[in-house]
């Protein structure tokens, strides 16, 4: 019992030191400006604009992702090719590397003065310092997150209700949609969930992909950053509690959706 | 009982479909039609309303070109020509941004904290012209490497001995990260060579090394940047910090803070500009862009520059701004240290002197 | 609809042969019986015509048609899962209804037909219950349900009462051969209890090693089993291996006579009911000592010790059990015996005193008992 409680406390205290209490402080430091200043801070365009850059790479991300993840992680569970081991470590990556050394690589294989990205130039179309630069990093630092949730689930789940579902009539794709989907759904929505949290606080791929040019390739963190570094203290705090309760609303409708789909209970 | 309600999973896709592709149309739409884009060929000067220039600095002036030079220029421009100008700012710490530019970030002006910085990008073939040429070298502003104290300098710092005694705490950052935190280092260095050389005629290495040794045991903490170095100073970790002088008086205008002292031997910071030659051909914008560099060493521009801490390269307005700016008895430049190119090697190269007492004190 | 493989062959990935060269026929409307040890190939059969395993080699032929290179959907075939395989997120209604939904019916003729299944079934009222939420029994029925629900021409069960406890299993075999005669489905079934097979089938197949040891009915199977693996797979046997001396097995006092095999290695096959106890006397032939009874409910268990130290096991009832202790002399009689050669063929079989062998009746017709 005693033990219980112990560990109980523990737990408390550790998410208060390292996720209330900061939080608390932020929000208790962001108080100490002033509602007015941290409003008007808010309003700011290059505020408005930093915001609508980082909600816009999010939507994308977390679609290409959960496309892509799914794809993915089929490909690795269901239908192992020679070198499939070699993918599944791939896949890891992102994880191994830091974000910086990650948006430089990707600045190397796509920057204006790679093959890649002189190529797309000559068509008009940049990757590297613009909004398809920024998002290729965010992708490339969530990717892991989506194929991570799903590969165990798949494994799990196995292929019996695919087969059963063969020997009733069902086609690929009606399998696939109606069977496989259905069965790893709270996966991929934790996927998104961890998806959406990573690309809104995305800050060292990104600051090294986008050139960080105002109102143009500068996302929210970038933007904090940028705040912080010019004492502007009022920007930086509206702007990160903002970032912090998009969060939350998100992770919230996730949650929601979720028990939304399991149906109400007895 | 549980229940599954039918068609659940092709609902929520649909939803989140619907709502991702609605989002992404209203955030690309509404912009207000700032570009998400890239910063790239714009309008040629002259035809069409609007010129751009793309201007990549470091982080140290951007309230100044932000709040004053640009919109002064603009207007300039616009009264001159009757076309306005749009700028893309991009502000980093300068190795960083020099970094950058050569990976292809297409900027026309880069005006950065080191001459080396401007080197990475002539070594990457975007600068053709000499831009040493021009006006003071291709130089706009100045500063002086200084010290940053409590109000009232509690523990009485005067010159860079004070900085080695024994129970003084000093902040600067590493220049391992921030190459303009270089600068402080060179700062010591030389003040311990003048010393010497005030003393016996010849500057001494040796004391400059232990000079640098016997302060670099007295810092705890060394940043990443000088503005991070300056904000654990501000959370009371130090008793002084070594910094530009133009960032402490930027600070003070923000919020009083700093009392600064000024050693009397230190080192003369200089910050260039220069025209990137193959962007500006690229956006063919080189006749905006040129004015907008003309336009930095005009009085409007350096008088901007001299309100957010930076001494003038125009010598009427440095005049005119003496007193904030005090002159130090010592002062000395990079070439006092034999160049940056030696300074590079014999302070930071493998076997630099920086980079022994940096390993020493491990 | 009737089934026949021809020189059906399966070699997986890793080089295991998991079925060799198997040809048979299975009528139509009949249940059949897949019966054998873990590994013997039954179940990779079983899948191979559902289509769920491609065969390396042979032909599968459904109603006189081709099937084998067909994919499983257009078999027309209803499988049974082991573990059932219920689709974990729809509820019972749905997963009977799949099958209907992907036909593409009209809702009338689902909600009719599935309402009609659940009734079959017995499990009426649990239409909106996840799987979860049923117990392994009723998960069994609704995966059973949702097979029958396309009304498919075969039926196939891979070992559809493995997980199920022993009472409950009793139950729901005989109700699944109960339907299954009344909708008269040709189906097969995997197991490797010899008792279940027995019980329902009205033909068992009995694999080895992927290769048919033996087809044919139940008393078949039991009663004339062609190898002694059949022999003692399917009921329980007294087994010895020994060597045949002037024309008589070289077994002590177990002297059977064998033609054609002098001097050859013989298999002796004796099952324990055809082992009888009577009372001691000098003259009988077989001598033996009672080392151990075991009462087992319907009967008693003797081990018992022949001269020559040969061990022998009876099935005798219980009236005669009851009497018998360790060490008791007893004489035996041996009804019926079997004997293969070395390489597992039938040599030898013999039944002695058995009247209703050839399907005789003992009991005159008609007349109340």
């Amino acid at each position: 019992m005693n033990l219980r409680i112990g560990l109980s406390s523990f737990t408390y205290l550790w998410f208060l030191l390292m996720l209330f209490g900061p939080i608390g402080a932020l929000i208790w430091s962001a108080y100490g400006e002033g509602a007015s200043a941290l409003w008007r801070e808010l309003v700011r365009p290059e505020a408005i604009f930093a915001l609508k850059l980082t909600l816009l790479i999010t939507v994308i991300v977390v679609v290409l992702n959960t496309l892509f993840g799914i794809l993915t992680a089929l490909l690795i569970v269901r239908h192992p090719f020679p070198g499939v081991t070699i993918l599944n470590t791939i896949v890891d990556l992102p994880f191994a590397v830091s974000p910086v050394i990650a948006g430089f690589m990707l600045v190397l294989l796509y920057g204006p003065n790679s093959l890649i990205g002189a190529f797309t130039g000559q068509m008009g179309f940049k990757i590297i310092f613009a909004l398809p630069g920024m998002i290729l990093a965010t992708l490339f630092v969530t990717f892991p997150f989506m194929v991570r949730e799903l590969v165990p689930v798949l494994q799990e789940a196995g292929t019996w209700q695919e087969q059963a579902a063969h020997m009733l009539g069902a086609g690929n794709w009606t399998t696939f949609w109606h069977v496989t989907l259905p069965s790893i759904r709270g996966g991929i929505l934790y996927g998104i969930v961890l998806t959406v949290a990573r690309s809104l606080g995305e800050f060292g791929a990104v600051l090294v992909v986008s050139g960080n040019l105002i109102k143009q390739t500068q996302s929210a963190t970038l933007y904090v950053y940028q705040a912080a570094a010019d004492f502007n203290s009022a920007g930086a705090y509206s702007v990160s509690i903002l970032l912090c309760t998009i969060s939350v609303i998100i992770l919230v409708l996730m949650e929601t959706l979720k028990k939304y789909g399991e149906g109400k209970r007895a | 009982m549980k229940e599954v309600r039918k068609g659940w999973l092709s609902k929520s896709a649909a939803l989140i479909a619907i709502g991702g592709l609605v989002m992404s149309v209203v955030l690309t739409g509404c912009g207000g039609g700032d570009k998400t884009g890239a910063a790239n060929t714009s309008a040629t000067s002259g035809d069409g309303k609007t010129a751009e220039i793309v201007l990549a600095a470091y982080t140290v002036p951007k309230e100044a070109y932000q709040k004053e030079i640009i919109p002064a220029f603009q207007k300039k421009w616009k009264e001159k020509t009757g076309q306005d100008v749009k700028f893309s700012e991009s502000y980093v710490g300068s190795g960083a941004q020099a970094k950058a530019i050569a990976s292809g970030l297409e900027a026309d002006v880069a005006a950065l904290s080191l001459e080396g910085d401007i080197d990475v990008v002539t070594k990457a073939g975007l600068i053709t012209h000499d831009w040493k040429a021009k006006q003071q070298k291709g130089m706009i502003t100045r500063s002086v490497v200084a010290f940053g104290v409590k109000k009232g300098n509690p523990k009485g710092i005067k010159d860079w001995e004070d900085l080695a005694k024994p129970g003084v705490a000093v902040l600067y950052p590493s220049p391992r990260t921030s190459g303009g935190a270089m600068w402080d280092v060179n700062a010591i260095y030389g003040a311990g060579l003048k010393k010497s050389e005030g003393k016996s005629g010849t500057p001494d290495k040796q004391s400059a090394k232990e000079l640098l040794a016997n302060i670099q045991k007295n810092v705890k903490v060394m940043d990443k940047s000088g503005r991070e170095s300056m904000t654990t100073f501000e959370k009371g970790l130090g008793d002084v910090v070594v910094t530009y002088e133009n960032e402490l008086l930027l600070r003070n205008m923000e919020s009083p803070i700093y009392d600064i002292i000024y050693p009397n031997a230190t080192i003369l910071i200089e910050n260039p500009v220069a025209l990137i030659d193959k962007n500006v051909d690229k956006h063919g914008n080189r006749e905006v862009v040129e004015a907008f560099v003309d336009f930095l060493w005009s009085k409007e521009a350096q008088e901007a520059f001299a309100k957010y801490g930076f001494r003038s390269v125009d010598p009427e307005v440095a005049e005119a701004n003496k007193a904030k700016f005090p002159q130090p008895s010592q002062l000395f430049t990079i070439d006092y240290l034999g160049g940056w190119p030696k300074v590079l090697e014999t302070l930071y190269g493998p076997n630099g002197v920086w980079t022994e007492v940096a390993e020493q004190r491990q | 609809m009737s089934i026949e493989v021809r020189k059906l062959s399966k070699v997986f990935a890793d080089g295991h042969r998991a079925v060799q060269d198997v040809s048979f026929e299975l009528l139509e409307g009949e249940m059949t019986a897949f019966l054998g040890p873990s590994g013997g190939g039954k179940t990779t059969m079983l899948r191979m015509i559902a289509g769920l395993e491609t065969p390396s080699s042979g032909e599968i032929y459904l109603s006189g048609r081709r099937v084998d290179h067909l994919p499983p959907q257009e078999r027309q075939i209803g499988f049974v899962f082991q573990n059932y395989a219920l689709f974990k997120h729809m509820n019972v209604f749905e997963n009977i209804a799949f099958g209907l939904r992907v036909q593409r019916r009209n809702s009338a003729y689902i909600r009719e037909r599935v309402t009609e299944l659940l009734r079959r079934v017995d499990l009426k009222g649990l239409e909106q219950r996840l799987p979860d939420q049923l117990s392994g029994g009723q998960r069994q029925r609704v995966a059973l349900a949702r097979a029958l629900a396309t009304e498919p021409r075969l039926l196939l069960l891979d070992e559809p009462f493995a997980a199920i406890d022993a009472q409950l299993r009793k139950e729901l075999r005989a109700w699944v051969r109960n339907l299954q005669k009344e909708m008269g489905i040709t189906s097969i079934f995997v197991t490797h209890d010899q008792q279940e097979a027995l019980e329902i089938a009205d033909r068992i197949v009995v694999f080895k090693q992927g290769q048919v040891e033996q087809l044919g009915t139940p008393q078949e199977v039991y009663n004339s089993p062609q190898t002694p693996f059949v022999a003692g797979f399917v009921g329980e046997i007294n087994r010895y291996q020994t060597g045949v001396k002037n024309g008589f097995t070289d077994l002590g006092v177990l002297k059977f006579p064998i033609k054609h095999q002098e001097g050859r290695k013989v298999i002796v096959v004796i099952r324990p009911e055809d082992v009888s106890l009577v009372p001691w006397s000098a003259q009988e032939d077989i001598q033996a000592m009672v080392l151990q009874t075991t009462f087992l409910g319907e009967f008693f268990k003797v081990d018992l010790e022949l001269a020559d130290l040969i061990r022998i096991t009876a099935h005798v009832p219980k009236s005669q059990g009851i009497g018998l202790h360790p060490k008791d002399r007893v004489a035996l009689q041996i009804k019926a015996y079997r004997t293969f050669d070395s390489s597992g063929q039938l040599e030898t079989a013999v039944e002695l005193t058995r009247k209703a062998v050839q399907g005789e009746s003992m009991f005159p017709v008609g007349e109340a008992v």
